[in-house]
C-alpha cells in the first residue's frame, strides 16, 4: 500500500479488495486468487498486506465477515457492506472521470481503444449480487 | 531452509487484536505462497525476502497507525504516541551530534566486529560439513608411540582399512582417502595438480552423486578417473563428451568416468584433498595402499573415513575397533613398541580441530569489547539523563508520569542502538570478508557467508546491546526525585548514576589491562617465534617443485642423472648462486619418516628420524652448515652413504663421533639397507618454527628410481622471484618441455606464513586492546569531569575561602586515581586468570611476566592520568566569583 496515497483516496489494493468482494463473498485467500486472475498476474496481494487491509476495512465498516455455514465455518468469509460499495462506486467513479478527461485530451496514446468501458457506455457491465 | 518457526515469528509481532482475529489466516496464506514448488534457490530465496518484508511492513504499519474501530481504518493517517515519540527522541538526539555521534560510533564498532567474528566462527565451527548426514562419519587414523613417550599421529595403511572394515560392524563403510601431486598431460598446457586417491566407495559414502557420467566402482580397473567440476569447466569446457576420453597422470593413462558436481570437496583435517582437482581410483602403486618396508608390513599413507550406522555410535565403533586393533599390532609385531593405536574421531571435529582455539579466542575478545562498548554507552547516557534533570523535574511537576518520561529515554536509547547496531551490521556483514581475507588459512574459505544465524546472531546482539544501553538509563532517570532537580545548582555528588558509572569505569579498565596484556603476551609470543633459528638460511631462495612421471624415467639412473644434471644447469646460470634438490623441503607440509637402527648402539632400539633425499647443493642452497665429514660426492655409491642431522647423531650415538658409523634403514619399498655416515649437518626446523628440530637422514638422490615422485627444488640467487623465475623455466623445459614447474615461492614468504597465524591473532587482540583501553580512558575521563562539573559550587566556595590549590586538585585526583588503581588491580587479577587460559599459543613466554604486566598497566595508567589531570586543572583554574555569581 502507498504511503503517499491522501487521506481521500483508496488505495489500488484496497479498491481492488472491495471490488472482489463485490461481485462473491469470499475469503481471504479467494480474495488474493481473484485479484490475480483478474489483472491477469500484475497484482499479487501479499498476505501481509491483503490482511491488514481487510483488518482496517472491517473497522471503517466497508466490509464485514459473515458466518459460512457450507464451509464449516472454518475460514472467514468476508462480504462487501452497503458503505463499502459506495465507498466503491465513488472511487471508480473518481476513476472514469479521469479516464474521461484523459481520452478528452487524447492523453491515451493512438487511436481511443484503450478498451476502458464507462458506465455510461453502452456496453453492459458485470451483473451484481444483492445484499443479503 | 525450514522457515516456518521464522514466519510463525513474524506473524506474532503483529497487534494482539489483529493476531486473534487474523492471525492463522495469514500464517496459512503465506505458508501456502512459501511452499509453493519453485525451480530453484534464487526464486526460493526472493520470496522468503518479499514475504519477511510484507510481513514486517504490515506488522510495523499497524503498530504504528492502529486500527481504531469506526474511526481510523484505512482512512487515519494520525500517529500514533509511539511515532511521536521516536519523531521527539530523534530529533533531541540530533540536537546533540557529539554525543550522538560518539555513541552510534562506538555501538557500530562493537556490533560490527562481534558479526565480522561470529559470521567467521559460524561458517568455520558450527555448520555441519556438506554431506549426507554428516554428524555419521567418522575419521580414521593411528597413532604410534615415539620415544620419551610422545605419540605421533600416523596415516593408516590399505590392510588397516580393510581390517577395519571388516571388523567393525558399526560401520556401515569405510574407504581410504589420500593425495598427492602428479603431472597432468593431455589435455591443455601440462601442469602440477593435486590429485585425490580414493577408494571406489569413497563417494559413495560421503553420499555424493556424480553430476555428469558415474562414480567409481569396486570393478573399474586401476586408472579410473573423476573430474572436479572446475577442473572439467576449466579444461574441458564443461563439454559432456569429456567422459570416456584419455588423460596422463605423471605419463600413465587414465580414463575419465564422470563428473563430480560443483562444491564437491573431500575435507580432511590435512587439507590437501581439499584442493584435489581430480580423484582417482588406485592403481597397482596402493595395491594395498601401502608403502611396503622389507618386513611386509605396511607404513600408512591413508587418512581413513567412515560411516556409522544409524543404529551404532561412536562408542560401540570404539570398543569393535579394539579386537581389530589387537591383530593389527600382532601384524606390526617388530614394532610392538611402537603401540599401533586406531584414533577415530567425528569428522566435523577433526576438521576444525586445529582452528577452533583461535575462533574461539577471537570470539571472545569482540565479546568483551562489545561489552565494555556497552559500559561507555551506557555511562554517558547517564549522564545525559542527569544533565536533563532540570528539565525532566519540570516537566514531572508539570504533571507527566514517570513512566511517560521513562519510556522517553528509553525511546532514546532504542533509536541510538537500533542507528548504532544497523551501521554496525553493515560494517559486520563485509567484515567477515575482510576477517578471513586478513587471517590464516581457514579450514573453508570459500563459504564464509553471512546466512540466517548471522542474521539471528546479530539481532540477538543488538537486542543485548539496546537492552543494555536503554534500560539502565531508564530506571536511573524514572527513580530521580523530582525535587531534587527543582532545586537550585546541581547538588551534591549524592547522585546514584554517579555510583553505577564509577563501577563501570571500574571494569571497563580492568578488562582493558587483562586484554591489554594478553595482547602483550601475544606480541612477545611472535617476537620469540621470530627469533627462532630455523636451521637455515631462507634469504634469497626461490623453491618450486617438480615430479618425473614414471613413463619416461623408469631407472633410478635416470632419476638421479636429472636432478644431478639439473642442479648443474641451474648453477650456471647467471643469476644463481647455489641450487639444490631434496624432499621433503623444509616448511613445505610433507613429513616422510621412518625407524633406523643405529650402528651398535643398541640393535634392538629403533628410532624415528625424517628422511629426507636430495642432491648435496641443497645444503649450500640454504646456508645449512656442514658439522662434521662431507657430503655426498660423485664418487659415492649412492645406496651406501648417509649424511645425519646433528640430534640423529647424539641420540644414536651420544657423545661420540658419528663419522664412519653404520645405520640401517628401509629408505624405499625394498628392506632394511646399511648406511655408513660421512657427514653430519646442523638441525633444521621442518616442520615448524615452534617444534622442535627432530633427527633427520639424508640420503643421495641417484640411489633410487623416484619416477611419479615430487621433488623440491631450491635456488639461490639475487633478485627475487621475477629475475630468478624465467630463466629456471627455461633450463626446465630444455630438458623436458613437459614438464611443469609447479609451486614457486621464495622461501621467506614460507616462512613469513608459518607466524601468519600467530600474527594474526596477535595483531586483532592488540587492535580490540587498544579499543577497550581507549573507551575505557573516555569513561574514566567522562567521569572525573563530571564529578568535577558537578562540584563547581563546592570548589569555587573553598577557594573563596582561601583553600589551597593543591587541596583543589585533591579534591577532584581522589576520586579519578581510586577508580583507576581499582581497575588496575582488578585487572592484573584478571589477567593473570586470563592468561593461563593463553598458555597453549604462547611460545617460550610465561603466562605471569612481571615485567610485561607492570609494562601494560603502567602504560594504561599513564594515559588515564592524562584523562584524570585535564579535569582536574580546570577545576583548579576555577573562578570562584564566576561560579558563585551564576548560581
Amino acid at each position: 500500500m502507498s504511503r503517499r496515497t491522501p487521506r481521500d483516496l483508496l488505495t489500488p489494493a484496497a479498491l481492488h479488495i472491495l471490488m472482489a468482494l463485490a461481485r462473491q463473498d469470499l475469503h481471504g485467500y479467494g480474495i488474493k486468487q481473484d485479484v490475480e486472475e483478474r489483472t491477469d498476474g500484475r497484482l499479487r496481494l501479499r498476505p501481509g498486506t491483503l490482511y491488514e487491509a481487510i483488518h482496517r476495512m472491517e473497522a471503517d465498516g466497508w466490509i464485514r465477515e459473515v458466518k459460512d455455514v457450507a464451509e464449516g465455518g472454518r475460514k472467514r468469509v468476508y462480504r462487501i457492506t452497503a458503505s463499502g460499495r459506495a465507498v466503491m462506486e465513488q472511487e471508480l467513479s473518481r476513476l472514469a472521470e479521469i479516464v474521461r478527461f484523459a481520452r478528452a485530451e487524447s492523453l491515451f496514446g493512438g487511436d481511443r481503444s484503450d478498451g476502458v468501458a464507462l458506465p455510461g457506455d453502452t456496453r453492459p457491465g458485470p451483473p451484481r449480487p444483492e445484499e443479503a | 531452509m525450514r522457515a516456518g518457526p521464522w514466519f510463525r515469528l513474524l506473524v506474532a509481532l503483529h497487534p494482539r487484536r489483529f493476531r486473534e482475529e487474523h492471525g492463522s489466516e495469514l500464517l496459512e496464506t503465506v505458508l501456502s505462497e512459501w511452499n509453493r514448488p519453485a525451480d530453484d534457490a534464487s526464486v526460493r530465496a526472493r520470496a522468503f525476502l518479499t514475504l519477511s518484508a510484507d510481513l514486517l511492513g504490515s506488522a510495523l504499519r499497524l503498530h504504528l497507525r492502529p486500527v481504531v474501530p469506526g474511526a481510523g481504518g484505512l482512512r487515519s493517517r494520525g500517529g500514533t504516541a509511539l511515532l511521536v515519540e521516536v519523531r521527539q527522541a530523534a530529533r533531541s538526539l540530533t540536537r546533540a551530534p557529539l554525543f550522538t555521534g560518539v555513541t552510534v560510533t562506538t555501538l557500530a564498532v562493537a556490533v560490527g566486529t562481534n558479526t565480522a567474528v561470529f559470521s567467521v566462527v559460524d561458517s568455520v565451527l558450527l555448520r555441519p560439513l556438506e554431506y549426507e548426514d554428516p554428524e555419521r562419519l567418522v575419521h580414521v587414523e593411528a597413532s604410534l608411540r615415539v620415544e620419551e613417550g610422545t605419540r605421533t599421529h600416523t596415516r593408516v595403511s590399505g590392510r588397516d582399512v580393510e581390517a577395519v572394515r571388516v571388523g567393525v560392524p558399526a560401520f556401515s563403510d569405510v574407504a581410504g582417502v589420500t593425495s598427492i601431486r602428479q603431472n597432468l598431460t593431455g589435455t591443455g598446457p601440462p601442469a602440477q595438480v593435486e590429485v585425490g586417491w580414493a577408494s571406489a566407495n569413497l563417494f559413495d559414502l560421503l553420499g555424493v552423486d556424480a553430476e555428469v557420467g558415474r562414480l567409481f566402482t569396486a570393478e573399474d580397473p586401476p586408472g579410473t578417473v573423476l573430474l572436479t567440476h572446475r577442473l572439467w569447466t576449466t579444461r574441458f569446457g564443461a563439454s559432456r563428451d569429456a567422459v570416456g576420453r584419455t588423460i596422463r597422470l605423471d605419463g600413465h593413462p587414465h580414463t575419465i568416468v564422470g563428473v563430480l558436481p560443483p562444491g564437491a570437496r573431500v575435507r580432511l583435517p590435512s587439507g590437501s584433498a581439499d584442493r584435489a582437482v581430480l580423484w582417482k581410483n588406485p592403481d597397482r602403486f596402493w595395491q594395498n595402499g601401502d608403502v611396503w618396508n622389507g618386513e611386509g608390513a605396511a607404513l600408512g599413507i591413508l587418512e581413513g573415513v567412515a560411516r556409522l550406522r544409524p543404529d551404532s555410535d561412536l562408542a560401540r565403533a570404539r570398543s569393535e575397533l579394539l579386537a581389530v586393533q589387537e591383530r593389527r599390532r600382532a601384524e606390526l609385531a617388530d614394532y610392538a613398541d611402537t603401540g599401533f593405536t586406531f584414533e577415530v574421531a567425528p569428522l566435523h571435529d577433526t576438521v576444525v580441530a586445529e582452528v577452533r582455539p583461535t575462533l574461539w579466542l577471537l570470539a571472545g575478545v569482540a565479546g568483551t569489547v562489545l561489552l565494555i562498548a556497552c559500559a561507555n554507552v551506557t555511562g554517558l547516557l547517564l549522564v545525559r539523563a542527569q544533565g536533563r534533570r532540570r528539565a525532566l523535574s519540570v516537566r514531572r511537576a508539570l504533571g507527566a508520569s514517570r513512566r511517560s518520561l521513562a519510556r522517553l529515554l528509553l525511546v532514546e536509547s532504542l533509536l541510538l542502538a537500533a542507528v548504532g547496531a544497523g551501521v554496525g551490521l553493515f560494517v559486520g556483514w563485509s567484515g567477515g570478508e575482510v576477517l578471513v581475507a586478513l587471517g590464516p588459512d581457514l579450514p573453508r574459505p570459500a563459504s564464509i557467508v553471512p546466512d540466517g544465524r548471522v542474521l539471528l546472531f546479530s539481532l540477538v546482539v543488538c537486542l543485548v546491546v539496546t537492552v543494555a544501553v536503554g534500560v539502565l538509563p531508564a530506571i536511573a532517570a524514572s527513580r530521580s526525585d523530582p525535587s531534587e532537580g527543582l532545586r537550585g545548582g546541581r547538588g551534591s555528588t549524592s547522585d546514584p548514576t554517579d555510583r553505577v558509572r564509577g563501577a563501570l569505569v571500574v571494569a571497563q579498565l580492568a578488562v582493558s589491562v587483562v586484554l591489554l596484556v594478553c595482547a602483550g603476551l601475544l606480541g612477545r609470543s611472535l617476537v620469540e617465534l621470530r627469533r627462532v633459528d630455523p636451521g637455515f638460511d631462507p634469504d634469497g631462495v626461490l623453491t618450486f617443485a617438480v615430479s618425473l612421471p614414471g613413463a619416461d624415467y623408469a631407472w633410478p639412473e635416470e632419476t638421479g642423472r636429472f636432478f644431478v644434471e639439473l642442479e648443474r644447469r641451474l648453477r650456471q646460470l647467471e643469476a644463481v648462486e647455489h641450487a639444490g634438490v631434496m624432499w621433503p623441503m623444509p616448511l613445505h607440509g610433507n613429513r616422510w619418516s621412518a625407524p633406523f637402527v643405529a650402528g651398535e648402539v643398541d640393535p634392538e632400539a629403533r628410532l624415528y628420524a625424517g628422511l629426507e633425499v636430495g642432491t648435496p647443493g641443497y645444503f649450500e642452497t640454504l646456508r645449512i652448515p656442514l658439522v662434521e665429514g662431507r657430503l655426498f660426492g660423485s664418487g659415492d655409491d649412492p645406496r651406501a652413504v648417509v649424511v645425519v642431522s646433528r640430534s640423529a647423531a647424539e641420540r644414536a650415538w651420544p657423545g661420540r663421533s658419528a663419522l664412519g658409523r653404520t645405520v640401517r634403514v628401509n629408505v624405499w619399498g625394498g628392506s632394511e639397507e646399511p648406511f655408513e655416515v660421512i657427514g653430519v649437518v646442523e638441525d633444521v626446523r621442518h616442520a615448524g618454527l615452534d617444534r622442535d628440530p627432530g633427527p633427520r637422514l639424508y640420503f643421495d638422490v641417484r640411489g633410487w628410481s623416484w619416477a611419479d615422485w615430487e621433488f623440491q627444488v631450491a635456488v639461490a640467487g639475487e633478485g627475487g622471484l621475477d629475475r630468478l623465475l624465467p630463466p629456471v623455466r627455461d633450463v626446465l623445459a630444455s630438458m623436458d618441455p613437459g614438464l611443469p614447474l609447479a609451486d614457486p615461492l621464495p622461501l621467506r614468504t614460507r616462512v613469513r606464513r608459518e607466524l601468519a597465524n600467530d600474527r594474526f591473532v596477535a595483531t586483532i587482540v592488540a587492535l580490540l586492546g587498544g579499543i577497550a583501553a581507549l573507551l575505557a580512558v573516555l569513561g574514566l575521563y567522562g567521569v572525573v569531569s563530571y564529578a568535577a562539573a558537578s562540584r563547581r559550587r563546592e570548589i569555587g566556595i573553598r577557594m573563596a575561602l582561601g583553600a589551597r590549590r593543591s587541596r583543589i586538585l585533591r579534591i577532584v585526583l581522589v576520586r579519578g586515581a581510586g577508580l583507576l588503581l581499582a581497575g588496575a588491580g582488578l585487572g592484573v587479577l584478571g589477567a593473570s586468570f586470563a592468561s593461563r587460559l593463553l598458555e597453549s599459543r604462547l611460545y617460550r613466554v610465561e603466562p605471569l611476566e612481571p615485567v610485561l604486566y607492570a609494562v601494560m598497566v603502567l602504560g594504561l595508567v599513564s594515559v588515564a592520568a592524562v584523562a584524570i589531570w585535564i579535569p582536574a586543572r580546570r577545576a583548579v583554574r576555577t573562578d570562584p566569583m564566576g561560579v558563585l555569581r551564576t548560581e
